[in-house]
């Protein structure tokens, strides 16, 4: 049993050894010539505007929560895709119901006014 | 290549498709008709419970093949189970209904949320993977989450709901992670399967299955507030709305604990009796720590949030009884969880029904003197908490009585004179309450304000169901002995 276990235990060993052995190598031969701009918190390339600890609507938090329904969506709906033609009609079938489901949180959501920013 | 599909039992899965539909539905009409009379919904979520128990009480247990995968078992124990989580469910309505201070909230939400919650724990009860218990308790635990808090603007509320939501994801994460061990050393999630794997080679001795195993038992002891993993509970109970609350101490017990048996009826007997020693430790502090915590205690919320730690530490009596093979801990087990049910959410419903006319009424202080200003009301108190403390003529004792005597069956012989000495602390804080009601003068000048809210009918249905219940089954408690006796199940 325990050696079903060596491919994972290896995977894990180079994955965490590549990432000490980047960061060690940088660190010990890398040289170090710091500016005030390259010191800046990295956005995406963008130059920063304000600093990154300011408070933020919780609005965005609600259009986060909004996504997982589009998630969780997807995350089912590709596998299931994938074997479409092999699951034939009762595949589809059952999967109706929980499309319903996800189609009846979305409609709630807009219902409770979810989807108006003001 | 073509995939099997297990053969779905709808009448087996008809009491589950009931509720979630019912949830769904109560969600949407809420969403789309915002300004009806909300007596409605209440009407419409007591008929879908009534009729998700009229479901699976008529859907006779089925066999093996009907099983689908071990996904969803439905025998004798399923729908014994069914039946009190309906029942408690019922029961939290009609408190719910009642309540004045939830009165103002989104009721389409509030009932939907009790709903799946639900759904969430029959679920959980009727299975036989293990995954399924975890899916079971994600869905029942996050709609209890929310509940806990449901009362925004108060702090006490959202003191709960954050401290339930921190705890039980943590304790989530025990559970699932001992799962994942459980899998890892046995190469099955299915209880049946892993029984079969311990008893053909024995990897009970793994230190990964038995780790694993530890895990899960702290996380099906935190969600029935076992000790040492009670330390959320009385904090919770104090702050979630009273209805919520009742919800709380009964509907996710009786869930977790049919799990938990499930767990043990399967690996129990082979897991060794390193089992044997935790269950015995974790009953004796268990109710040790509810009734002594209990007895300090001036809210009532609080002293009922201990009372029902205690009477998790007699369950776990029962449990620790099926571990060693015993057939009748099953049924006094269910047969104890019922009178528990009843007797519990009848004394929130006096709490509710005392705060009706305003104020909520949860200082232990503000019942002196009910016994005179509310007669009817302090009766049923009496009755409840004389049941709680184990005393005949009341359901209470007789459960207490089978309970133990299952225990003692099996070769137990301290742990029933333990949990017998800990019913007689109990009686104390118990009794307290009664004397306060009779024996001292009304505090203040008794409040009179107003009439009755609006919701006094659900609070009287649900006080008489309570009581009746309590006394018949003080009084004649075979024929439902019986029943849970014969509630049997399918893995064994």
């Amino acid at each position: 049993m325990p050696r079903e276990y060596v491919p994972i235990l290896t995977l894990l060993a180079l994955a965490g050894g590549f990432g000490l052995l980047t960061l060690a190598a940088t660190f010990l031969f890398g040289k170090r010539r710091p500016t005030a701009r390259k010191a800046a918190a990295y956005e995406c390339g963008i130059i920063p505007q304000t600093s990154a600890r300011g408070r933020f609507s919780v609005k965005f938090f609600l259009v986060a929560i909004l996504f997982i329904v589009f998630d969780v969506e997807t995350i089912f709906l590709y596998p299931w895709a994938v074997a479409f033609r092999d699951l034939g009609l009762y595949g589809f079938v059952v999967m109706l119901p929980f499309m319903g489901l996800l189609a009846a949180s979305l409609v709630y959501e807009w219902k409770r006014g979810a989807l108006e920013w003001d | 290549m073509t995939i099997p599909f297990p053969q779905i039992h709808w009448a087996y899965l008809l009491p589950v498709l009931l509720v979630v539909g019912g949830a769904v539905f109560v969600l949407m009409w809420d969403a789309f008709f915002p300004q009806r009379e909300r007596s409605f919904l209440v009407t419409l979520t007591l008929a879908v419970l009534a009729s998700a128990l009229g479901a699976s009480l008529a859907a006779q247990p089925g066999s093996e093949a009907a099983s689908m995968g071990g996904m969803y078992l439905y025998d004798g124990f399923t729908r014994f189970v069914f039946a009190l989580i309906l029942l408690s469910s019922f029961f939290s309505v009609l408190l719910s209904a009642a309540q004045r201070s939830l009165e103002e909230v989104p009721a389409g939400d509030y009932l939907g949320l009790i709903l799946f919650a639900t759904s969430g724990m029959m679920l959980m009860a009727a299975t036989r993977s293990l995954l399924m218990v975890f899916v079971g308790l994600e869905i029942f635990s996050l709609a209890l989450y929310v509940l806990a808090g449901f009362l925004r603007g108060q702090p006490e509320g959202n003191e709960a709901a954050l401290k339930y939501f921190l705890l039980g994801s943590f304790a989530s994460g025990f559970l699932l992670y001992g799962m994942a061990l459980i899998f890892g050393a046995t190469g099955s999630v299915d209880l049946m399967e892993i029984a079969q794997r311990l008893t053909t080679s024995p990897p009970s001795r793994s230190p990964a299955f038995l780790l694993g195993l530890g895990f899960v038992v702290v996380g099906l002891g935190f969600k029935v507030a076992a000790a040492p993993f009670y330390m959320w509970t009385p904090d919770v109970y104090e702050g979630s709305p009273t209805a919520v609350t009742a919800f709380m101490s009964v509907g996710p017990k009786v869930a977790a604990f049919a799990a938990f048996f499930r767990l043990l009826l399967a690996v129990g007997p082979r897991a060794g009796a390193e089992l044997d020693a935790i269950l015995w430790v974790m009953a004796v502090l268990t109710m040790t720590a509810g009734n002594v915590s209990a007895i300090w205690q001036s809210n009532i919320k609080r002293m009922l949030a201990y009372s029902s730690i205690a009477h998790a530490g007699y369950i776990l009596v029962a449990l620790a009884a099926v571990r060693r093979g015993s057939d009748l801990a099953t049924g006094s087990f269910l047969f104890y969880m019922l009178v528990y049910a009843l007797m519990n959410m009848g004394a929130f419903c006096v709490v509710v029904a005392a705060g009706a006319r305003g104020e909520e009424r949860t200082r232990i202080e503000d019942y002196a003197g009910l016994g005179y200003t509310r007669p009817a009301l302090a009766a049923a108190m009496a009755l409840f908490m004389v049941s709680l403390a184990g005393i005949p003529p009341t359901g209470g004792f007789v459960a207490k009585f089978y309970l133990f005597s299952a225990a003692v069956k099996v070769g137990f012989v301290w742990l029933p004179v333990i949990a017998v000495l800990n019913s007689v602390v109990s009686v104390s804080y118990y009794l307290r309450l009664v004397v306060l009601m009779y024996m001292r003068e009304p505090g203040e000048a008794p409040a009179r304000p107003g009439l009755l809210g609006p919701g006094w009918s659900y609070a009287l249905a649900a006080l008489v169901l309570a009581a009746a219940g309590v006394l018949n089954f003080g009084i004649f408690p075979s024929s439902f002995f019986e029943l849970a006796l014969r509630s049997t199940l399918l893995l064994n």
